[in-house]
Formats: structure tokens, sequence, C-alpha cells
């Protein structure tokens, strides 16, 4: 028994659902560290409900664990109670598995989902009694890497990780960690692996490149300070995912996860273009799972782990290019099982309604539309290739199948839109609303429409990474005018909050002077900033003022093309020019189509082959 | 269509593994070995299967008892192999056999439950044991227990419902006793612990009171095949 095991004992009586910190799961791997080349902990920077409902951290705990020499553990971030006892006992955080202090292990991971987790990690590593700068952490520490979308702008992390992972993590990541294996056995210094590793692909080193600026702040150049550093790093791509590491045998949570069913990733990458979106740039070109694979891998996960829930994953699920197919396969499939299937991001066209119409328990859930934006003209700008008409169509023949719960889906603060564009949601509003008066007979029903409105983000590798968000203030003044021209009958409108949004824009596009503000604001006691009982808005109007951060010059700050953008030292496949010459698209309203049709020149093409350029008729 | 009931423990990290969590578990295990278990009736059809008795979050336990029902009948082998490799670590089978109390449920059989108490103390095995004869011979053991109606605690006499208690300090104190636990008259060992260390003025804070179930003992209507006794 080690010392954190009966130390433990005392705490776990004390805290709300313990169940959280014990592990032991069905299917969660236990391997001898002893015998291990390699110990690993997956850190999640939440906590274990949400962590667990992440598909990615099952394919990486798979994809490292069927490597022999590797071991890969779990770690989350603890609810306070939690904290609180742990702090006060000394018990550092500890892997789920073993019970391993996180600073016996070689090597740590985190994924980074969305900004407002960054405080959690810093609050991770020093739970763990690992110090939070990388420059202090000594040759006994374990080396932090980190992945995962937030990480195509790695900067405002520079100081915290000693070296990032970018793109595809299946192979990328338990390769990198036996390369850390090899240097263990020949007693590398860490920096002397991270200058041996910084030559692989997708591995970015922060510490080996020195950031010089202009005088008014933004970057001039970054310099190589050691001869390993490559001029850029270059995402890493899978080729192929139908024979990626994937898991038919998924630990089962031990306290229900959020998102408790089977998921089987359909395809990665999107061809739409959407020019607000990150994960449409940075996943490109899409690669499919054939519908046999799919079929397969979704069987053994049901049978494995009797979920009752299958869902598949994918940036938008009817653009599988077998999608009929493999939906009538699935339905077939799960309705002897008993197993309800979800479809998220279905374009609702005809087929959808034939499918839904098939899958009974869907008449009871609602329908999404996102059409992001209130007039053709924005949409256009945005590159969202859906019409009015289409949605009208659409609505109608749900409401007419006897669905009466409708959901909207929009942005606002996106560039160039004008209040016009509010008044142009409203009136969608409206249309749908006259709809199911003509449906409904001329009575208002058990119909509900849910307007939700989120904040736009400009987000690096975007077409849109030049642009000026929204000031808090406007964003108020356009829900306030939202609200008002939203009182109707039947209608919910939800809108996100104003000042999250900027600090989610100063990490998105920070550079490395934003670490300050990160470290400051977790020093002030901010941590697990997505829950809103823990967001502390002051702690970060606080952090500002101490770190010296002018949040304008990251948030509302128009920039222009020509500038060095502090992610350019990432190359994510897509070019700048190609980001670039959408924008000024974007200006002219002009709208690029989907590059099934034909290839639009995203330069994504210079490092792999698009299996899906030209597929689809114009 | 069979009945049966499944012994089983709860030891080490799984004794954190909430009732409800636990439930779920289980009738996940069923699912995933595909045995054929009744479902109940209704809209929302759920694994016909239930626990003797409820154990506490935090509490060990070398005996607790499902009991389950499946539409054909299987072995022992048979639903051991299928079930031992899909529980999470702690929950061992002690064993699995068919069970046929007609209408009545182990739960209604329930009469009694022995505990076992253990902490770290300074008192020698002696002291403790002159604390255990005064604290019951007191006339009247009071302590405060949760009412099942108003779910208040209150204060009541708790005396007629232990029905042995003794101390030993072969390392730490441990405090092993019977208590009622059923449907009829129940206790829980938590007002116990409680009234106990107030009455020897004993300052061990709960969380470093480990508290484990050996046993579970039922009305004569209940008799396992297998050897039932604590491990
Ligand atoms: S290179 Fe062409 S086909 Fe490939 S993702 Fe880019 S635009 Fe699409």
């Amino acid at each position: 028994m080690n010392n954190i095991t009966e130390k433990l004992e005392r705490l776990l009586k004390r805290v709300e659902k313990p169940g959280r910190y014990i592990g032991g799961e069905v299917n969660s791997v236990r391997k001898s560290p002893e015998d291990t080349d390699v110990n690993f902990c997956f850190c999640f920077p939440d906590i274990y409900e949400i962590g667990m409902s992440y598909l990615g951290l099952q394919i990486l705990y798979k994809a490292v664990n069927d490597r022999n020499g590797l071991f890969c553990q779990r770690a989350f971030h603890p609810q306070e109670d939690m904290e609180d006892l742990m702090r006060e006992e000394g018990v550092p955080l500890y892997t789920l598995e073993t019970k391993t202090p996180l600073r016996e292990m070689d090597c740590i991971g985190f994924t980074l989902q969305y900004e407002m987790s960054f405080t959690s990690m810093l609050n991770m590593l020093d739970l763990a009694g690992i110090p939070v700068f990388s420059r202090e952490r000594g040759e006994d520490m374990p080396l932090v890497i980190a992945g995962g979308p937030c990480a195509t702008n790695p900067e405002p992390l520079w100081e915290f990780v000693d070296c990032f992972l970018i793109g595809d993590g299946e192979e990328a990541l338990p390769d990198f960690l036996e390369e850390i294996g090899k240097a263990k056995k020949e007693g590398l210094s860490k920096r002397d692996f991270l200058r041996r590793a910084c030559r692989m692909q997708g591995v970015y080193v922060p510490a080996f490149y020195d950031v010089e600026y202009n005088e008014d702040g933004t970057v001039r150049s970054y310099i190589p300070n050691v001869e390993e550093a490559p001029t850029t790093v270059r995402r890493n791509i899978l080729p192929s995912i139908e024979d990626a590491p994937f898991p038919v045998d998924p630990i089962i949570p031990m306290v229900e996860a959020v998102h408790d069913r089977a998921v089987v990733e359909t395809f990665r990458g999107c061809t739409r273009g959407c020019r607000f979106c990150q994960a449409g740039m940075i996943y490109r070109p899409i690669r499919e799972r054939s519908r046999e694979k799919i079929h397969d891998i979704a069987l053994r996960q049901l049978r494995n782990t009797g979920h009752e829930e299958l869902s598949l994953l994918s940036l938008s699920s009817s653009d599988h290019s077998e999608f009929e197919e493999l939906a009538l396969g699935l339905i077939d499939m799960t309705k002897p099982m008993n197993v309800s299937l979800s479809l998220p991001s279905l374009r609702m066209d005809k087929f959808a309604f034939e499918v839904l119409d098939r899958i009974q328990e869907y008449r009871k859930s609602s329908l999404t539309y996102a059409p992001e934006a209130g007039t053709q003209r924005l949409r256009d700008i945005i590159n969202k290739g859906v019409t009015e008409d289409d949605i009208y169509e659409s609505v109608r023949e749900a409401l007419t199948l006897g669905w009466n719960h409708i959901k909207l889906y929009f942005m606002d603060g996106l560039p160039a839109e004008t209040y016009e564009d509010l008044d142009g949601i409203a009136e969608i509003v409206r249309n749908i609303k006259s709809i199911n008066w003509q449906v409904n007979g001329g009575k208002l029903g058990r119909f509900r429409l849910t307007v939700s409105v989120s904040n736009f983000v400009p987000k690096a590798f975007t077409p849109f990474q030049w642009e000026s968000q929204d000031t808090p203030e406007s964003f108020r003044d356009k829900h306030n005018y939202l609200s008002e021209k939203l009182k109707m009958k039947g209608v919910t409108f939800n809108y996100h909050d104003d000042e999250t949004s900027a600090f989610e824009a100063v990490f998105a596009r920070g550079d490395r002077k934003t670490s300050a503000l990160l470290y400051n604001a977790w020093k002030l006691g901010a941590k697990l900033d997505g829950w809103t009982e823990h967001y502390r808005p002051d702690i970060w109007e606080e952090a500002f003022r101490v770190s010296g951060i002018d949040k304008d010059f990251y948030t509302t700050r128009k920039r222009s093309f020509d500038e060095v953008l502090p992610w350019d030292i990432i190359d994510c496949g897509v070019t700048k020019s190609f980001l670039r010459s959408e924008a000024e698209k974007a200006y002219r309203a002009e709208t690029t189509g989907d590059c099934r049709i034909k290839c639009r020149g995203c330069g994504i093409n210079r490092y792999v082959k698009c299996e899906k350029e030209g597929i689809l008729n114009g | 269509m069979a009945e049966y009931v499944l012994k089983f423990t709860k030891t080490g990290y799984s004794k954190y593994i909430s009732h409800l969590d636990l439930m779920r578990v289980f009738a996940r295990s069923f699912k995933i070995a595909a045995l054929d278990i009744k479902y109940s009736q209704g809209y929302n059809p759920h694994p016909r299967m239930s626990f003797a008795q409820p154990l506490s979050l935090g509490y060990s336990s070398f005996a607790e008892y499902l009991e389950f029902e499946t539409v054909s009948e299987h072995t022992e082998e048979e639903l051991l192999a299928m079930l031992r490799p899909l529980l999470p670590e702690g929950i061992e089978i002690l064993f699995i056999e068919p069970l046929d109390i007609g209408k009545k449920t182990l739960a209604s059989e329930t009469v009694a439950a022995e505990f076992v108490i253990s902490f770290d103390t300074d008192a020698t095995e002696e002291d403790l044991q002159k604390i255990m004869d005064g604290y019951v011979s007191q006339p009247e053991i009071i302590a405060l227990k949760r009412m099942k109606k108003t779910k208040r605690l209150e204060e009541t006499d708790i005396k007629d419902k232990i029905r042995e208690i003794s101390v030993s300090k072969p390392d730490q104190a441990v405090i092993r006793c019977v208590l009622d636990q059923g449907s009829g008259s129940n206790l829980s060992p938590e007002p116990l612990i409680q009234s106990f260390m107030k009455y020897a003025d004993l300052d061990v804070p709960r969380w470093d009171v480990e508290v484990t179930r050996r046993r579970l003992f039922f009305t004569d209507r209940i008799q396992f095949q297998h050897i039932d006794n604590p491990l």
C-alpha cells in the first residue's frame, strides 16, 4: 500500500461522488509501472464526468496501451471538495489506475479542447506538486506535453508546456512516447531529448524559439535557437483513418458520464469551408471510415459495453459519402438491440426525415437548424451554404410530421454584421412561426422554438483570423436588442455570457505575452472556468490589470494581412494565402463551394491526398 | 424462468461506488454478457434484480446479495464465467445459485447483519473492554438516529436493536456487532458509532473509522446450498 492509498481513504469518505476518484472501471487497463518503459498519464483538465465523455481520451488511451512498453493512465481535475481535501491532507494528484503521483510519471499529456480549461491545466500541475513553469521543472519532473484543437495556437501556454504535439495523435503520441523510452535508456537529458524530438513531425518545443516583437507589440519574427528546430512545425495528418486505432472496448465510466454512449467517428475533416469554423480547417482533408468498418466498430462497442445509445461523431453526419446506406444499416442493427441511434448535426433533407421516421424515439426530441446568420448576405460572407427556403421547406415538413420543438442556432458579432442581420434572425423566427400557424390550423399548439445565439470568437487558422471581435458592450446591446425582438409566444431566446467570449478570444489568438494573464488568473484562483459556478469574471479582470495585458489588442484589434501571427510557427496544412483569399472573398460576399465538387486550393494536398476531391457533381 | 442469488464482495476502492452506480454496473454486465435477464413490465422496463440490503457508500462488505431472474435456466459455472470478467475491481462473485423463495425476497427475509467497525486509538484493549461493558449496561443507549418517516435526526434508544457487541484490539480497535437489519427493525452502524465514541469520550473523526459488513442473517426460510459463512 503506498502512501497515497492510505491517505485517500480519509478523503474519499468525505467527498461527493467518490466514484470519480477511484479508477478500476471495466476495460480500464492495468500494467505494472515497474515493467513499463514509459509511464504516461493522460490528463483531462476538467472533471471526470466531462473527460470520460470525450472520445479522444478513449482513442488515445487505447493507442498508447496497445503498444508494449507503454502504459497510459488517466487523471482529471477534481471537484472543489476533493481538491480542498487533497491540499489539506497533502495528497498530490494521482493516476486513477495505480494511484501513482503524477510527478512520478515519465510524461504527462493534457488535451486542450477549449480555452476555458487552460487554468484547470495549471491547477492540475500544481495539485500534482509539479511546478507550473517549464523552466522550473528539473530532470526529476515528468515531461509535460499537450495536444488537441487549442494546441494549434499553442503560444498562450508556451511557458507551461515543454512540448506540443500538433495534429492527429493516434500514431504521433505513442511514437513520441517510444522515443522517450529510447532516450531514457540512453540517459539523455530532457533538453537533449527534445532537441532530437523536435525533428519529428508535429512536435513544437516553444523553448527552441526566440520571439522578437515590433514596437506596436505585434510579432516580428520567430528565430530558432537550436539547429534542430524546424522553421515551421507541420501538423500530423493521418492519411487515412480507416485502420487508425479505435476502441471497441472503451472504459465504462464508474460515475455516470455526461454522455454515456457508444460513439464511432465516421469521418474527420469537413469540405464545406465555413469561414468562422476552426474545425473545418484544422482537420482537413476529409477522411472517411468505410461503412463496413463503422458498422463493425459500432457493433463490437455495443456488445462490449452494453450501452443503450449509439452516436456518430463527425462535423456533419450527413456528409459521409455513403450516409444513406450507413444510416439504414445502423438502424437495422440497433433496432433489435433496443439501442437508440443518434445522428448529430444531421442535414434535415428528405432522407433525414425518412431516417428519423424509422428511429421512432426521435418523435419526442427536437430538430436543430444552424443558419448561423440572419440574412443571405451574411450567410454568404461566412460561407454557410444554407438558404432560408431550405430551412422553411424542412421545417414545414417537420411540423407536418409531428415535431413541435425547433431549435435554431445563430452567431452574433460576425464580421460585417449589422442590425439588419439581427432583424433577419427575428424575421426567420416569425416566418417559422407562421409556417407552424398554417400547419397547425391557426393555432400555436405545442409548438416551441428555441433560438440560441453564441458570440463569434475569431480563431486561428480560419479565414476570419484577422478579424476584430465585438466588444462585450456591443454583444450586450445586440443581446438586448434580440431579447426585445424575440419576445414572442412560444419562443425562447438563449445567449452566452458576454465576458467569457473575450477571454476565449484572447487565448484563441494569443501570443506568448498572454501566458502572464493565464498565470495570474490561475494564481488569483481561476479554475474550472467552463463551469458557471466556478467562473469568476472579477478574477479575470484583476488578472488583466496585474499582468498589464491590453485586452483590446487581442480581441477587438483587426490584424493586417501581412502581420506575423503567433501561430504562423505552426503549419496546419491550409495555406495562409488560401485563408487570405477566403477572407477577401468574404468582404465581397462571395461564396466558395464544397471541395467535394472541385478543389478550392486550400493547400492541404501538398501533404496528403484528398480522397474526396471532386466526388460530387456541382 | 429461473431465479438466482449472487453473493459478492465490495472491497477496496469499490466501496466508493454508490448504490445507484452499482445497480448500473450489474445491469450493464448482464447486458454485455447477453444474459436473458427478465425485464419488468411497463413504460420504462428495467432488469428484474434487487439487492438484499443496500450498503452505505464507503462501507466494505463480504456479504452482498443480488437476486435476479432470467428467462431460461443456467448453470452456476456458466453464469460465473459470463459475469466475472465484467465487474469492476473489488467486486468479486463469491457464489451464484438458484433461489427458490416464491414471492418472498431476500430483502424481506433479512433480519440482521454483522459489522466490523475499526479505528486507531491509544486506548488499550482493557480500557476499551471496560468502556464497552459500561456502554452496554446503560439502561438505555441513546443515539441520534435518522427517522424513517420524518427523515430527521432524533434521539432514540437503540439498545434493543443491538443483538451482539464486543470489542478487541488486535492492532486497531475492532468493534464486532450484530445489528437488526431489515424492513421490521433496522439499525445502521452510524448511530452506534457516534454514540459509542461519545460515551467513550474518543475523538476519532468519522472518516478514520472503517466499517465492513461481514454477514447478513436471514430468516430460517432462506437456506443456501453454498456455505454462507463470513470470509
Ligand atoms: S486541397 Fe482542395 S480538395 Fe483538398 S481539402 Fe483543400 S480545397 Fe479540399
